[in-house]
């Protein structure tokens, strides 16, 4: 009942229900304007477009490397049945939800303050956002791993970084490569849109076509992401694939 | 790899451990050269430009930016709510909107239900068309068809949402067990009776728990389309940030991990319920 009047609320919050006829009449005649405007692709120099690439993809690389590494201990931390207490398990758990859920460009933002444009400001991004969304799964995996190996390396007298990299780390591997992956992909991904706030990468390409309203210019950019991000997608499946069977 | 060796009982004896097998020539090359890559990257990603000073001087911006947002301002928390408010409903009718188109999608681009080779390949490129394009490249195309506010990002995420939930809606109806429909298909009930009776309720609990997951996700991403100008909170922060207000910003940014957290808290425990009725 609440979530119906919320959503009649929330009809009426986001416009759509004021939307008259003649606006929704409107709606494909500026479609077809846009798509007529956007299209032939205009032309982008290449030397402009390959160097972006290169830093789009490199920022994501060393973004999610440098993320994951980080990641493992506070995975560690923050897994309830590995953490050593219970203070630093919430604190683990909260900074982990705080870098997932403060949205990236917010971090963009903030990395260009502090450390000013260009892509290590949006590298440092990735590797917040690799933190918030890799620390999660890993706790998670390493929480779900079968409890008896540990507990069978405990009584025999190891220490606990031995438990941790014979007993858990081995199970929870398949898991935490699937995280890391698919954070690569979302590392590539969110990268495209940093540039938007000057934190390097192929968004400075898409920014000012857009304010200039060089919509032919922006097709084929958007166009460009779009290949490069089915070809990361495609590659990040046939590895992940690859070590998964193995 | 090696494996521990496991004695079967009744078997007798050890079962010898597989052997370490060396990888080929061209697997090491590929590590090394990936590796190289990365070297080459911390370079380009501007890591190892940074000189040692650069780093001193990082604690003090930030405690600079961190001293500026502290007291976070309360002033305008009036107009902040209601951005807020309207954050969540975009998510809310980009989600209620999206699900069904994308659910129809999906039906098209699964391998096992799709009607028609071609419309499968058509589907599937639309699918991974809407889910690849980033969100506020989406909005910042809206906003020229529907015009500044809340109307462009919720159309913005209900794309992303079909985006979404197509791709995995596809793959969950794609890994149902084919047995029912087969069952119903041999009773003689059409080709839609068949997906409405036994494949969606196969894969419903994965529906839901992808819906669900996309209700953080579009939550998330409704809280930064204001930065282009498609309505929500985003906007709000923008500004403050822009006018050097960080005290208000920190309020904003404050209010958004409360929601979203509050979201993921709320899908946490409607999936925990979900799966124990499943």
């Amino acid at each position: 009942m609440g979530l119906v009047v919320f959503t009649a609320h929330a009809l009426h919050g986001t416009e759509l229900s004021s939307l008259s006829l003649m606006d929704i009449a409107a709606i494909p005649a500026n479609i077809l304007r846009l798509i007529g405007e956007m299209l032939p692709p205009g032309q982008v120099e290449l030397a402009r477009i390959v160097p972006a690439i290169l830093e789009t993809l490199q920022m994501a690389l060393v973004g999610t490397v440098l993320g994951v590494l980080v990641s493992l201990p506070l995975g560690i931390l923050a897994a309830k049945s590995l953490s050593p207490n219970r203070l630093l398990y919430f604190s683990a758990r909260g900074v982990v939800s705080f870098c997932r859920t403060v949205p990236d460009l917010v971090w963009a933002i903030f990395f260009v303050i502090i450390v000013g444009l260009g892509p290590l400001a949006g590298m440092l991004t990735l590797l917040v956002d690799t933190i918030g969304f890799a620390g999660r799964f890993f706790a998670e995996a390493f929480e779900e791993v079968d409890s008896g190996p540990r507990e069978a390396f405990s009584a025999i007298g190891a220490s606990g970084g031995g438990t941790f990299f014979s007993a858990i780390l081995p199970a929870a591997a398949p898991s935490c490569i699937n995280t890391s992956m698919y954070c690569l992909e979302r590392a590539v991904q969110s990268s495209v849109i940093l540039g938007l706030v000057g934190a390097g990468g192929i968004g400075m390409l898409l920014e000012e076509p857009m304010v200039w309203h060089n919509y032919p210019e922006a097709t084929t950019v958007v166009l460009t992401i779009f290949a490069m991000l089915v070809v990361v997608e495609q590659l990040s499946g046939r590895i992940r694939y690859h070590i998964l069977a193995n | 790899m090696a494996k521990t060796t496991i004695t079967e009982p009744g078997q007798g004896g050890l079962i010898p451990p597989p052997r370490l097998v060396h990888p080929p020539l061209w697997q090491y090359l590929l590590g090394f050269a990936l590796f190289a890559f990365f070297l080459v990257s911390l370079e380009g990603s501007g890591l190892a430009r940074l000189t040692f000073a650069d780093v001193l001087a990082i604690p003090s911006k930030i405690l600079y930016v961190l001293n500026q947002m502290f007291p976070p301002s309360l002033e305008r928390l009036g107009a902040v709510s209601q951005a807020m408010l309207q954050t969540l409903e975009m998510a809310l009718i980009g989600n209620l909107l999206g699900i069904p188109i994308g659910l129809a999608l999906a039906i098209l681009s699964a391998r096992n239900l799709t009607p028609h080779p071609l419309v499968y390949a058509i589907s599937r490129l639309i699918v991974t068309f809407l889910r690849t394009t980033p969100s506020i490249v989406w909005a910042i195309f809206l906003i020229v068809a529907v015009g500044l506010g809340p109307r462009a990002g919720t159309v913005t995420l209900v794309l992303a949402t079909i985006g979404f939930c197509g791709r995995f809606f596809a793959e969950a109806m794609e890994e149902v067990d084919p047995g029912p429909r087969e069952a119903l298909a041999a009773m003689g009930a059409s080709t839609t009776g068949g997906i409405i009776c036994a494949v969606i309720p196969a894969a419903m609990p994965n529906f839901i728990n992808t819906a669900l997951f996309n209700l953080e996700y579009t939550t998330r991403s409704s809280a930064v389309l204001g930065i282009v100008g498609a309505g929500g909170i985003g906007i709000e922060l923008m500004v403050s940030i822009k006018t050097f207000h960080y005290d208000e910003a920190a309020t904003i940014i404050f209010m958004v991990f409360v929601v979203v957290m509050g979201v993921e808290q709320l899908c946490a425990s409607i999936r925990r319920r979900v799966m124990q009725e499943g």
